[in-house]
């Protein structure tokens, strides 16, 4: 059975005042405190929050390569060009965020990406940039009903930024930037395998 | 930032509670004995939670016949948004007490600060159009009906899209107090009046009768019932467009104000 | 069999999770002691209808109510530019797109409040809808101001589902912003991170429109004096 289907849907009312008491939820019964791998994980938490975190700092770091590596590169001209440095700052400016609320930058760099001319290529990139960007998104979108009320303000203020990335770059690419009227959330494991569709991790 | 804590109120009895307890026992049972996903790495992150919003996209519905607009203030009609000539000018009641409506056309024109907006208006013979100050007119309303007076064959019939909706045969102008022909609209509905002239319900409308313009209350044609049924379908009144009472009625039902009206 | 069973597939309307929630909130004795097993009665139980809807709570209709009212004006505001098609052609195309995901908030929001849903104000637009211009100047106003409403309306809702659903609408309005404000030549993302904004600021945008008006009065108990 998928751990996922099991988290019970509380209210976050009830979940803020009830804190880590609602760790206890589907162990009331009194028959498995000692083995499930922690039901806090479906309710939000600070434990959870920083998780969420750690995990929206990987997908940001993804991102900020692509375009650091685009204004690196030199090779975009006209908006493309300073689209990259413009959404780069930003990117970058997100992962900066995430690692403060962090506590600070974990020194690790992340997974190794390998753009080939996606960042030089003016129809490449924006290929990569939409698919990059609309991934982004949905994981955030995913995760910001995980969060704690402290946490909601900074991941959302981050998401409409994706959001406006996305709706940038398909206008671009002369592609409707808001083909549905609700975006749609991803799970982490459909982000990975999002990913991993790219073609960009090693 | 500080948030209400609020509880959510239980709105279950002790029923669904005992549900509740016997679901979270046979979970905790399914839990205990049922085998487990889970990987040497740590479980991921839940999903968010189901939102129950799914929506797509709506489309518009069929264009409208015409728009509407109320009048907020008297100003004059000119010919053309450049040129000063005026052509009449509109108020903010009608002599009924109900506030003014113009057609709009849907040109619309911006010289210098201001927007002029090209519309149908009323107390002219037949197709008064000009131009006035977009600031002039309130908030549009669409229309989806047409109505369509024949005084050959002494008909009204009202159009919605394509489709007919009503049809009934009238009483219209004697030949020396024509109904006037022309493109106009309804301009407001009177009702809970007592006048068996009238009928139960009648409709103003923009156009006015050229022969009776010193008529009280500026001689406008009426869209009403009647007490002499016997008289229709016929060349009877002063310019208005009679009915049955039991057509008006029905009329009243389908046909909003602002709706066009062309006499041919 | 039970064990076919995950608390998802059964509580489609979250009632049995919010009970479960109610039930944690005791010690380990008190379940038990209040714990009465029995397989029969557990089919039984799962075979009786679905109680009644979550309810909202009346801080997240007033939440949902103010939505609407702010959806119901950009839905009839892009409406109504389309119709009219006085717009040059690119922002006509986004009046064209937007209005229909406007349309669809409209539609999903009045479903999440059920019979608490509002009626839609009169509107007049005062020309905003018939000039380019004024039109894109305004619409990046709205979309700029309904995603950082959003962002704060996160915060304040009751419910996880409303909450997930607010989140799902939030990234769509900045799509919108982005695409307008480029239209617009301006820089779609102007910040590296949005902020929030309060109620009060958009009812004082919505208030310098004067886009909200009165019904017009148009019908009348007067004795008609037609010409007859």
């Amino acid at each position: 059975m998928e751990w996922d289907s099991v988290s019970p849907r509380l209210t976050r009312a009830q979940v803020v005042a009830r804190g880590t008491a609602a760790a206890g939820a589907l162990t009331a019964g009194g028959l498995l405190i000692g083995g499930l791998p922690g039901p806090s994980l479906s309710q939000p938490s600070a434990a959870q929050d920083e998780r969420v975190l750690e995990w929206l700092l990987e997908v940001e770091q993804l991102e900020a390569r692509l375009y650091t590596e685009a204004e690196q590169r030199g090779a975009l001209r006209g908006e493309l060009g300073e689209l990259a440095k413009v959404v780069g700052d930003q990117e970058r400016a997100h992962v900066a965020a995430l690692e403060r609320a962090l506590g600070g930058a974990s020194g690790s760099k992340g997974p190794a990406f390998d753009f080939g001319e996606a960042t030089t290529d003016p129809r490449q990139f924006l290929e990569a940039a939409i698919e990059v960007e609309e991934l982004s998104l949905a994981a955030f979108n995913g995760q910001v009903p995980n969060l704690t009320d402290r946490r909601i303000l900074l991941v959302m203020g981050i998401a409409s930024v994706e959001a406006r990335h996305v709706g940038w770059v398909r206008d671009l690419a002369r592609l409707n930037p808001a083909p549905q009227p609700a975006d749609a959330p991803a799970t982490q494991a459909q982000t990975r395998a999002a990913i991993k569709d790219t073609g960009f991790t090693a | 930032m500080t948030r209400a804590r609020r509880k959510q109120r239980s709105e279950f009895g002790t029923a669904l509670a005992l549900v509740g307890l016997l679901i979270g026992a046979a979970l905790a049972i399914v839990l205990l004995g049922g085998s487990s996903d889970r990987s040497s790495a740590e479980p991921s992150l839940p999903p968010s939670p189901r939102s129950a919003l799914a929506p797509k996209n709506v489309a518009l519905g069929p264009d409208p016949v015409a728009y509407w607009a109320p009048v907020r203030a008297r100003a004059s009609v000119r010919v053309s948004p450049t040129q000063s000539q005026v052509v009449g000018e509109v108020q903010r009641r009608t002599p009924e007490g109900t506030t003014n409506l113009v057609l709009v056309l849907g040109n619309a024109q911006r010289v210098g600060r201001t927007l002029w907006v090209e519309v149908r208006f009323p107390g002219v013979p037949d197709d008064g159009r000009g131009w006035v100050p977009r600031s002039v007119l309130g908030g549009y309303t669409p229309v989806r009906t047409r109505l369509i007076v024949d005084r050959a064959r002494l008909t009204a019939t009202l159009l919605r899209g394509r489709r007919r909706v009503f049809r009934a045969r009238v009483g219209v102008g004697t030949p020396s107090t024509p109904t006037p022909g022309g493109h106009f609209y309804v301009r407001n509905q009177l009702h809970r009046y007592r006048s068996p002239f009238y009928g139960p319900i009648a409709f103003g409308t923009s156009g006015r009768s050229s022969e009776v313009s010193d008529w009280p209350a500026g001689g406008f044609v009426g869209i009403h019932g009647t007490n002499r049924p016997d008289l229709i379908p016929g060349r009877v009144s002063y310019g208005c467009i009679r009915m049955a009472n039991a057509d008006i009625l029905r009329l009243a039902r389908l046909m909003p104000v602002g709706t066009p009206l062309t006499v041919r | 069999m039970a064990s076919e069973l995950t608390l998802e597939a059964v509580d489609q309307d979250g009632a049995i999770a919010e009970v479960l929630d109610e039930l944690t909130g005791g010690t380990r004795a008190d379940f038990l002691g209040k714990a009465v097993v029995g397989g029969s009665a557990l089919t039984a139980a799962l075979a009786a209808p679905a109680a009644a809807k979550q309810r909202n709570t009346a801080n997240d209709i007033a939440i949902l109510r103010f939505d609407l009212g702010l959806e119901y004006l950009q839905a009839d505001m892009y409406s109504e530019a389309e119709r009219l098609g006085r717009l040059k052609p690119r922002t006509l195309d986004w009046a064209r797109v937007v209005g229909a995901n406007e349309r669809a908030h409209v539609k999903a929001i009045r479903g999440l409040l059920g019979r608490d849903a509002i009626k839609s104000p009169k509107f007049n637009f005062r020309g905003v809808t018939e000039d380019d211009a004024v039109f894109t100047e305004t619409a990046v106003a709205f979309e700029d101001l309904t995603a950082a409403l959003l962002k704060t309306q996160a915060t304040q809702v009751d419910s996880r589902g409303i909450l997930a659903a607010l989140v799902s609408l939030h990234s769509v309005e900045a799509r919108h912003a982005a695409w307008i404000r480029h239209i617009a030549g301006i820089v779609p993302a102007a910040d590296a991170i949005d902020e929030p904004t309060s109620k009060a600021k958009v009812v004082r945008l919505v208030r310098s429109t004067k886009f909200v008006t009165s019904t017009p009065r148009t019908k009348a108990r007067r004795k008609p004096r037609y010409t007859g």
